[in-house]
């Protein structure tokens, strides 16, 4: 077991962990937002 | 009449070992009905490269000098080279994926983040074993349960188990049905299983919102993970072209004859990585067990992540759709589906929460490999 290896993969745990939420976060306000606004140009027609 | 027994005198154990692979994919592929487009032409793959001299390997021969075997030339032209075999089979999925139910829900992203968890956790997993970062971030991305996904991560990091990770990718994909059944009633109760979800919207979602995400999708993870831009842009190009709705030909070619073609050669093409001096090793069974501990992890985040979003919720969720945010589209929500219409027959409408999960978790299982990749780049530099 190489230490300097596993600190790196503990530092890819966490920025992986924090970055797939921050894709998938940013991902569900763009839709949200998207949706929201093609919406509201269709008066609403699909809420 | 020595020249008969050539072969036979160069055969090894460790090739009768590769022959017994083989016929044990092509017997899970024929029997079992597992992954048959990809395991049965591995198995056979694995038979070819595995003969002493096989034609199907470079040779150099006394007095004629090299020559080219076809499956090398395929290995190093598709995948070698460029990644481009997977990379096209990507359009064929992009086009094939309807991204809809998840616009009604698009809080499910969230869990597709969480039912990928795995693939961190083993990447730790294996560099405490001793594998380097390099082959650690390849193994951890069967934790994906993407093939081509796993394939092209392993290729970029030049991981030398490609072979052993595409099988055990392939393999557990397949086991989808037995093991997160398994892990899902170890982790939720009779009652939690038993959570009834709404009726799904019937409204239509905006034509021009399916043509934007696949470009928006690109262009966020583009940003995020510039390493992943090839995996990424390919499979939101297949979906442009499903959703653009004036590609419509282009769109059932992508669905049907590309990824046809591709899986085609694919798996007999990987077989190439099956040679027996690379393959029987104990490191190959490590890995089956490192592929089996992503698959559970990740099905258990899933999970527990609904869990933990219920603590604050007033309209529960049922955890078992935190399990549906792996990347095994559509069969994780099918077997899913199945277990809930087994607790409870009236919950019909659970079918579209687990897809709209299953369908995150394509795009999250895509965007955690970039940022595999991206940050194994960083730090091996």
């Amino acid at each position: 077991m190489n230490t300097e290896t596993v600190i790196a993969s503990f530092d890819i745990m966490s920025k992986g962990i924090v970055g797939s939420f921050a894709v998938a976060g940013i991902m569900m306000l763009l839709t949200i937002l998207m949706t929201k606004i093609l919406c509201k140009k269709k008066n609403n027609s699909c809420s | 009449m020595d020249f008969l027994f050539t072969g036979i005198i160069a055969f090894t154990w460790k090739q009768a070992v590769m022959f017994l692979v083989g016929f044990i994919l092509i017997w899970l592929a024929v029997k079992k009905n597992c992954e048959p487009a990809l395991l049965l032409p591995m198995g056979f793959g694995a038979i070819l490269v595995n003969i002493p001299m096989s034609g199907v390997l470079n040779q150099t021969m006394e007095n004629i000098g090299l020559t080219h075997g076809a499956i090398e030339w395929l290995f190093d032209v598709g995948i070698s080279a460029s990644e481009i075999m997977p990379l096209l089979l990507f359009i064929g999925i992009g086009a094939m994926i309807d991204f809809t139910p998840l616009f009604k829900k698009p809080v499910y992203f969230l869990f597709g983040a969480a039912a990928n968890f795995g693939i961190f956790a083993t990447i730790t997993l294996a560099c405490i074993l001793g594998f380097d970062l390099r082959d650690a971030a390849s193994i951890g991305i069967i934790g994906a349960a993407d093939g081509p996904t796993t394939i092209l991560v392993s290729q970029i990091l030049n991981s030398k188990y490609l072979g052993a990770i595409a099988v055990t990718a392939y393999s557990y994909m397949a086991l989808v049905p037995i093991i997160q059944p398994a892990v899902i009633y170890s982790l939720t109760s009779k009652k939690e299983r038993q959570i009834r979800m709404d009726a799904a919207q019937t409204s239509e979602t905006p034509k021009a919102l399916k043509i934007i995400f696949p470009i928006m999708v690109s262009i966020v993870v583009g940003f995020i993970a510039p390493a992943a831009l090839a995996l990424v842009g390919f499979l939101m190009f297949g979906n442009l072209i499903r959703e653009c709705g004036v590609l419509e030909s282009l769109s059932k070619t992508a669905q049907n004859e590309l990824t046809n073609l591709i899986t085609l050669l694919l798996g007999i093409t990987v077989s190439f990585t099956l040679q027996a001096e690379s393959f029987v090793q104990t490191s190959t069974l490590i890995i089956l067990a490192l592929g089996l501990f992503a698959f559970v992890y990740d099905t258990m985040s899933g999970v527990l992540f609904v869990k933990l979003l219920n603590l604050f919720l007033k309209k529960k969720i049922n955890p078992m759709i935190g399990a549906a945010g792996i990347s095994a589209f559509p069969m994780s929500a099918r077997v899913i589906h199945k277990i809930a219409l087994k607790e409870d027959k009236m919950n019909a409408p659970f079918l579209m929460h687990a897809v709209s999960a299953n369908v995150a978790g394509q795009v999250a299982s895509v965007a955690a490999s970039g940022l595999v990749l991206s940050l194994v780049i960083s730090h091996l530099n």
